[in-house]
């Protein structure tokens, strides 16, 4: 057989949905004539689906290295380069399509996403400000999605310009032509229909923060319908589509047209979700769908003025830095997370076992800002002998992304001998075991942690929060509250110093299981009253509704 | 040798500075002359001036008897006169040589030392009108007028000394009394730097106390020697600093003395201890029984330990002052007309002027407060500051904030300038304001204490309005506008223009680290948080009666005043056959946790509670108000309509009964009295930032 034969095998049995079965069809061909062209680009591809990052790349860059003018090739190869994490690579070959190509949107999206993975906020921004100009519909809001997120990370940018930016995007936004008029019965006591918009009813990390709504909501008084923008559908899914009164997709409508469903189906609170993440859409509320519309579990403000608030908790709202549009309305109860009962034990600290002082942080590298290094180097500065161990799955892989951070420690003084990568365990129970090696953990400025501080707060370790004057920055902050750990909360720079440098002396005699016992006991592990929180806020918007229709 | 040859020679040993040898020459030659009017002059001038004036008088009067169209011989004579304590003499010879030698500076200035009072002052304007430059008459023309207390033109003199150390010494003196510390600081630095003075020390005490730099004042007043004042004053400095206990041990074996008094008074009603208070208030007040800050303090005292009658009898003596007229509002029969009538005679002191005409493309905002610090007002400002969309306005503070912490230095990044004008007085302030071109001038005060309505008198904005703290209209036709909502002025009653704001004309900042609302123990419980100068006769009576419909209530007060027992007992004794079931607390640290113990919170009249019933709501606790006439009755109401509460506002006793009954006995979920507030229109303040931001072009 020849390999081209072994190859339109490969390619039928892929359209049959056997990718396995493809996937020794094209090893075969290879076999044959290793200098495959389709057999090496099909492999790379299939492997890309199997997460075989290190393979395609491999399979790619032979491919590339025949067909060197291939963009199909090389874009192939620079998205498996981006999802290995190996993003200095990545950058590269995206300046290299755009170079060729400068028209080509999705490059400089893709670019921009290779940027932030390096902490290149601003010029990660120039690069979906290009996307955007170069796309429409759709894709130009998903641009701007990047874009607008692409600021939340950055410590050098004012709330106000976060605002200036977000107002840029809602004003190319169709508005509703003539003033919408909802026949929604304006009655306070009724029951509601409460919709909810988000792209991330599946397995993500958002869905997490609003599944009680569901399980838990009270069903005599509030009906559920849900206007989900997720592309594929998992079991999360499933399980959200068991729990509503009504489904529908809003995949492919416009703005308009997703309001117009949303009005025909009688909602009367619209609930959108994580608007500054994932493929969430402002268009359909600025379309006016519900006669109430809130903007839930997000970090900064929408710059539109459809919504009838911007719910937050008391401690994230605080300190007032923000510049919203909207009005904030504060929900003691806004984030939930569910108990880790599959989590390893909590373990002994390090330094309690004779290792030396280890913090630890396993945030996203693209929340460490500059800001947070330089705080970061100034406990180490406080701590003599104290290393920072730093882990987010294979995210330090790449030696250039090594580099740059040591090298930013370096600027601040600090030998990088002391700061240690930790590779691997993208499963729950061993990303968990990280907390095992470290005695205090030092949470991220502006963007804090918040599935991460969660986490290590449920491994017993004391996680460190800098002074945070927005919502975005005082996640961690509102999280510590809940769970009776104020004290955990700096008000200054050296205030976050010396609580770091206190917590990594006190670490020893750390009762980690306590600390367990009082995550799994706080609110913050309490659905139910999560869902009475939400609901009586519907129910107040909503009275507020209808005696400004009566008056 | 001849009269004529000792005379010579003695002018020469007088001129070499040889005066004993002179006076021996001048002696001879009188005696060797006895007609020589000029060696009896001589003689007797040079005896004058080695302080014989006993032995001087003799041939000085001789000389004058000799030649009495003489000025120098009657000029010598009277200062001998003066220096034997013979003062009406010695003025006369003075004159009588006045009239003499009428433009002779020395005789005039020599003759104006030996008056008083406005005399001197005219003597010294007279020796000034013949030599503008001479610091003496200046100087003692400057005491002389600080003596009669007209220390704005006792400044004026001192400020023409600048070399002086004892001009320096006055201007501070005369600076503070005109509440120009920064000036009063400079000017006793100035003289301290000629050499450490006690009375240099003093002053710059004070100066420090009055700029909120206690510290350094207490440091001052460590210099200022022994003198009696000196306790006091230092007990003053603290007292503004909210340090009261250290005033109470400064004034510790401090002798007794209006100063002293007044002090006290201070220290004990910052304490909350009113009743201490009125008692050094009183003795205060017979000490000076002119003195209307020490009645007005006395007043003031009596309403927060619960005697508003006595109060209002005193302060019905008193002249018109923002304090009498912040003091009407407590008053349970005062009309709004009444109100208004009182606020505009006061105002009728400063008269109309023109506004300056400014327009900033990026219009100015600015605030003037005494209380950006921990404060009731902060807790509005708080919630409104931060919405001020800041790329379209430029907001200002002119604070008068006696001492800052930790609440101003929160406040401070909500403006885009922070001007002091503590230190300042009115026409400085306005001078400082009218040169950063405000657009829009807001007044966060009334008349309450350390307000700055003399500033707004000024018109130093073209468009000013007053919004917050004050219950009632400014009485200013200088100011345009006012702030508030169609519930708390449904028929305004005011000199400025009302400016109704949608959702209320309040806002609230919600604490973060307020606890959970719930409740603790059985019921049914009613409460207040309100001060006790809230608590009117009225307000007691109405209570009573609630106590009296249900037997098994109790009602908790809580109040600064109850920190002391005799407070307590007085107010306990007014409840009367209801005082079992009342329980007074005094000022907790854990204040929001108390209301897991209240069902109901009562609201006083005619002056109901603003954050009070905020923090109650907040706890989830309802609220009863009955509403009267005035805005500082309908705050409660304002506010309750505005959270979605209507059903909680009363039209008459009965109903205030009947609802507070109603929700004691079942009371609504706490959660949802919580959210209803959180999603109210209170809780927004960026509504009223915008409504202000639109004052700054006019209605």
């Amino acid at each position: 057989m020849t390999a081209d034969a072994l190859h339109a095998e490969g390619t039928a049995l892929l359209a049959r949905q056997d990718r396995d079965g493809a996937i020794l069809k094209y090893e075969a061909a290879l076999t044959l004539d290793p200098l495959h062209l389709p057999s090496l680009v099909d492999l790379g591809v299939a492997k890309y689906w199997k997460r075989d990052y290190a393979r395609a790349i491999e399979l790619f860059t032979a491919a590339l290295t025949l067909r060197p003018a291939d963009r199909a090739i090389a874009i192939n190869l620079a998205h498996a380069l981006a999802d290995d994490m190996r993003h200095v690579a990545a950058e590269r070959l995206w300046r290299a399509l755009i170079a060729d190509d400068p028209s080509l949107a999705h490059a400089y999206y893709q670019l921009g996403s290779a940027l932030m993975w390096q902490m290149r906020h601003r010029e990660a921004r120039e690069s979906f400000r290009r996307a955007i100009e170069l796309s429409q519909g759709a894709v130009r809001r998903k641009m701007w999605r990047a874009y607008l997120n692409a600021f939340l990370y950055d410590d050098a940018v004012h709330p106000q310009e976060i605002r200036s930016r977000n107002a840029e995007f809602v004003a190319e936004l169709p508005k509703p032509e003539a003033p919408v008029v909802f026949a929604n019965p304006p009655d306070p006591g009724r029951k509601l229909r409460i919709g909810y918009s988000s792209a991330d009813f599946r397995a993500h990390s958002a869905a997490r923060s609003f599944r009680a709504l569901f399980e838990f909501r009270d069903r005599a008084n509030f009906e559920i319908h849900v206007y989900s923008e997720a592309a594929t559908e998992d079991s999360v899914t499933r399980e959200f589509r068991a729990l509503a009164d009504g489904w529908r997709s809003t995949v492919g409508l416009d703005g308009a047209q997703a309001a117009a469903m949303i009005r025909a189906d009688g909602i009367d609170v619209l609930v959108t979700m994580a608007q500054h993440f994932d493929d969430n859409r402002l268009d359909i509320p600025v379309m006016r769908a519900a006669p109430v519309q809130i903007n839930a579990f997000d970090v900064a403000t929408s710059a539109s003025d459809v919504f009838d608030a911007f719910l937050a908790e008391p401690t994230m709202a605080a300190a007032r830095g923000d510049a919203f549009t909207e009005r904030v309305v504060r929900s003691r109860r806004v984030y939930v997370h569910a108990p880790l009962e599959a989590a390893p034990p909590v373990a002994v600290p390090p330094s309690a076992a004779g290792a030396a002082i280890a913090f630890g942080s396993a945030n996203n590298p693209i929340k460490i800002s500059g800001r947070a290094i330089a705080l970061w180097a100034r406990v180490l500065a406080a701590v003599p002998g104290s290393m920072l161990r730093l882990k987010f799955y294979n995210a330090y892989r790449e030696e250039a992304t090594r580099l740059g951070l040591l090298n930013r420690f370096s600027a601040h003084g600090i030998d990088p001998a002391r700061i240690v990568f930790e590779l691997g365990g993208v499963e729950t129970d061993g990303h968990l075991r990280f907390y095992e090696r470290v005695d205090v953990a030092l949470d991220a400025t502006p963007f804090t942690g918040s599935t991460t501080t969660f986490e290590a707060l449920w491994m017993g370790v004391p996680v460190v929060t800098p002074p945070g004057r927005t919502v975005l920055s005082r996640w961690t902050a509102g999280m510590l509250t809940r769970v009776g750990r104020p004290d955990l909360i700096a008000t200054s720079d050296d205030h976050f110093v010396a609580l770091a440098a206190d917590q990594a002396a006190k670490a020893k005699h750390q009762d980690r299981a306590a600390l367990r016992e009082a995550v799994r006991n706080s609110a913050l592990c309490d659905p139910r009253a999560q869902a009475r929180d939400f609901e009586r806020i519907y129910r107040a918007l909503w009275r507020r509704y209808c005696a400004k229709v009566r008056a | 040798m001849n009269a004529a040859d000792a005379l010579r020679d003695g002018l020469a040993a007088y001129q070499r500075g040889a005066k004993a040898a002179a006076l021996a020459l001048f002696a001879q030659a009188a005696g060797a002359e006895p007609g020589n009017a000029d060696a009896a002059y001589l003689h007797g001038f040079v005896l004058s001036e080695l302080g014989r004036d006993g032995e001087a008088l003799v041939p000085l009067e001789r000389a004058v008897a000799l030649v009495p169209g003489n000025a120098a011989y009657r000029g010598a004579l009277a200062l001998c006169l003066k220096g034997l304590g013979r003062i009406a003499a010695a003025r006369a010879e003075f004159e009588r040589a006045l009239a003499l030698a009428p433009n002779d500076i020395g005789l005039a200035f020599n003759y104006a030392n030996t008056l008083d009072g406005d005399a001197a002052i005219a003597a010294y304007t007279r020796v000034l009108a013949l030599d503008p430059a001479h610091g003496g008459a200046r100087l003692n023309r400057a005491n002389a007028l600080a003596a009669l207390g007209r220390w704005r033109e006792a400044f004026d003199d001192y400020a023409r000394l600048p070399g002086d150390p004892r001009a320096l010494i006055g201007l501070a003196g005369a600076a503070l009394h005109l509440d120009r510390a920064q000036v009063a600081h400079d000017a006793a630095q100035s003289a301290l730097g000629f050499g450490s003075d006690p009375s240099a020390w003093f002053n710059l005490g004070v100066a420090l106390g009055m700029l909120g730099l206690t510290d350094d004042a207490i440091a001052a007043f460590g210099k200022a020697g022994d003198d009696p004042k000196v306790a006091p004053a230092k007990a003053t400095a603290l007292n503004r600093a909210h340090r009261y206990d250290a005033a109470l041990k400064a004034l510790d074996g401090a002798g007794p003395g209006f100063d002293t008094s007044m002090a006290l008074g201070n220290a004990q009603a910052g304490r909350g201890f009113y009743t201490a208070a009125t008692d050094a208030f009183a003795q205060a007040a017979a000490l000076r029984p002119d003195d209307t800050d020490a009645a007005m303090n006395h007043a003031n005292a009596l309403l927060y330990r619960g005697e508003a009658d006595q109060a209002n009898a005193l302060l019905a003596r008193l002249p018109v002052s923002s304090s009498t007229l912040y003091a009407l509002s407590y008053a349970d029969a005062i009309t709004a007309e009444a109100l208004l009538e009182a606020h505009r005679d006061w105002a009728k002191r400063f008269a109309p002027v023109v506004a300056p005409a400014i327009r900033n493309t990026r219009p100015r905002i600015g605030y003037v407060s005494a209380d950006f610090c921990a404060h009731s007002c902060a807790h509005v400002l708080r919630a409104t500051l931060p919405h001020h969309d800041r790329a379209k306005f430029e907001i200002h503070a002119f604070s008068n904030v006696a001492a800052e912490d930790a609440v101003t230095a929160e406040l401070k990044a909500h403006f885009d300038h922070w001007h002091a004008i503590a230190g300042l007085d009115d026409e400085a302030a306005a001078d400082l304001i009218r040169r950063a071109r405000i657009d829009l001038l807001i007044d966060l005060s009334g008349h309450t204490g350390g307000h700055r309505l003399g500033v707004f008198a000024r018109k130093p904005a073209p468009r000013q309005a007053t919004w917050l703290g004050y219950p009632a209209t400014t009485g200013l036709s200088q100011i345009d506008f006012r702030l508030v909502d169609r519930v708390s002025d449904p028929a305004p009653s005011m000199t400025e223009t009302p400016v109704f704001v949608d959702g209320g004309f309040l806002a609230y900042a919600p604490p973060a680290d307020a606890p959970d609302p719930s409740r603790n123990g059985a019921g049914p419980v009613f409460g207040s948080f309100n001060n006790l100068a809230k608590l009117s006769p009225a307000t007691i009576a109405l209570w009573s009666k609630l106590l009296r419909a249900m037997p098994d209530a109790k009602l908790i007060l809580k109040a600064r005043s109850f920190e002391e027992s005799a407070t307590r007992d007085a107010i306990l004794a007014k409840f009367g056959d209801v005082a079992s079931r009342v329980e007074l607390h005094g000022w907790l640290g854990a204040h929001l946790d108390l209301y897991r113990k209240i069902d109901v919170a009562l609201d006083p009249l005619p002056y109901n509670g603003t954050i009070t019933t905020f923090e109650a709501l907040w706890m989830g606790v309802p609220v009863v108000t009955l509403p009267g006439r005035t805005h500082a009755a309908r705050v409660g109401a304002s506010i309750l309509s505005h959270a979605d509460f209507g059903g909680w506002i009363a039209k008459d006793e009965a109903a205030f009964v009947d609802i507070a009954m109603r929700l004691a006995k079942t009371p609504p979920s706490r959660e949802d009295v919580r959210a209803r507030f959180a999603a109210s229109p209170l809780t927004d303040g960026k509504r009223i930032a915008r409504a202000i931001e639109k004052l700054t072009a006019g209605l």
